[in-house]
């Protein structure tokens, strides 16, 4: 589903078709939970979180001004993810890691979200927004407050650290 | 006055700080060729090549279209010293290229009368040196034929002798080097002989080619640093570097299960809202 097409869908919504927003639900729904649980990495986290984002979508969906209502909508789902973590009392939430050790090489098997963890909290964000939610580079810039080029360069390093462990 | 000057350094520091904060990756566009050479290259790279004989200036051969043009983007706002490329356009990607010359090794193990062959990332085909001596043999006409048909213009034939040298280093006493072939991990450089040697000369280079091919190409095979990829099970699925096409689809494929039961959840919520 192109941006065209959704906003089409919340243009209806917002006229009070129902069937509209099962529509947006059904094609967004797994890459919110996938880009909270990313950042979070707590599946029941991130489970409230896209409960939460949708509730608050039913009730006040964008309105005709978004111009990209999937960046907008992966943008809240990335700052509900944030605020989620804020609340876990996290000091530095830029150097939230989970617990791996980056020297040890996976050669047993393909573990990717061991690798995944090993990021920073901003690399995840970027990796999961491009992977997972399909958003450019200048939308991530734009949800993060970087620039075009510092989201293209920190998503190239984060694959490299994740080439070198894999 | 003193206040006016103050204004103008600080504005003048900020203006520095602002150029360092968005300072390309690379200096030079050698850094970024480096880069590739060990990481592999980008799907849309046709070639890379030196401009003027050295590292200083490099020419970047792209894809001819969208593709390309995005590319040409994607390189520049990399590289902080953008006069130290050019760039021109071409059909074949130098990924595809390297992908039929892998192909074609298995001919030239065979001994088909192909003295070498190689991507010629300026001309943007993979060229087969044929040996004049079988230049009539009904195997390698059937060969060259069976390749022209499946690759089409990728794929190219010409008639010499292959200097088969040290990789990565381009030999300097080899006189003015035609092209540079790479073949598998092994850097073979390609000069026209000018005089043609007599046949038993031809014998003893035929040998040398390939004593030098066994010499060079048994180490890098047997100490070429791969790193594997495996299942949970062991299983191998993949020898290669992983580029980061590969590296994205492991991640798109290691997506968490969504949970279903929020549907339901979400639902109820909804309508007990609605009511």
């Amino acid at each position: 589903m192109n941006e065209k097409e959704l906003g089409v869908l919340f243009c209806s919504f917002r006229e009070g078709n129902n069937e509209a927003f099962s529509e947006i639900y059904n094609e967004l729904k797994k890459p919110v939970f996938t880009i909270a649980y990313r950042i979070t990495f707590v599946r029941e986290i991130a489970e409230d979180i896209t409960q939460e984002l949708f509730l608050k979508l039913y009730t006040s969906p964008p309105d005709a001004s978004v111009r990209n209502p999937r960046a907008w909508i992966f943008r809240m789902a990335r700052n509900l993810a944030i605020d989620a973590l804020r609340k876990k009392q996290c000091s530095d939430i830029d150097e939230v890691t989970l617990s791996f050790d980056d020297t040890e090489r996976i050669n047993s098997g393909i573990d990717i979200e061991k690798a995944l963890s090993s990021l920073s909290l901003s690399e995840r964000e970027i990796v999961s927004l491009h992977i997972d939610g399909g958003l450019g580079f200048r939308e991530i810039g734009k949800a993060l407050g970087i620039s075009l080029t510092s989201a293209y360069r920190k998503y190239k390093s984060a694959l490299n650290k994740l080439r070198r462990m894999l | 006055m003193k206040k006016i000057l103050f204004l103008v350094f600080s504005l003048l520091l900020c203006s520095m700080m602002l150029v360092s904060a968005f300072a390309a990756e690379y200096e030079m566009i050698g850094e970024l060729y480096e880069k590739w050479t060990t990481e592999g290259y980008p799907e849309y790279v046709t070639g890379v090549w030196s401009t003027y004989g050295d590292m200083s200036h490099l020419t970047i051969g792209i894809i001819d279209g969208e593709k390309g043009e995005n590319g040409k983007a994607e390189i520049l706002a990399l590289i902080e010293n953008d006069s130290s490329v050019t760039f021109t356009t071409q059909k074949y990607s130098r990924n595809y290229l390297v992908g039929i010359m892998d192909e074609l090794d298995g001919y030239i193990k065979k001994g088909l009368a192909f003295s070498c062959g190689g991507v010629y990332e300026i001309e943007n085909v993979v060229k087969l040196t044929l040996l004049e001596d079988h230049m009539d043999d009904e195997a390698s006409e059937a060969v060259k034929l069976e390749m022209q048909e499946k690759y089409g213009d990728a794929v190219a034939f010409d008639y010499g002798e292959g200097i088969i040298t040290e990789d990565l280093i381009a030999p300097i006493d080899l006189g003015p080097v035609k092209e540079m072939i790479e073949s598998g991990n092994v850097h073979i450089y390609y000069t026209d002989i000018e005089s043609t040697p007599e046949k038993s000369n031809k014998i003893f280079y035929i040998v040398l080619v390939a004593a030098l091919t066994l010499a060079l190409g048994m180490p890098v095979f047997f100490f070429r640093k791969n790193r594997l990829m495996k299942t949970t099970n062991g299983e191998v699925i993949s020898e290669a570097p992983l580029c980061d096409k590969e590296i994205e689809n492991m991640i798109k494929d290691s997506d968490p299960e969504y949970p279903t039961e929020l549907d339901e959840k979400i639902s109820k919520i909804i309508v007990n809202r609605d009511k």
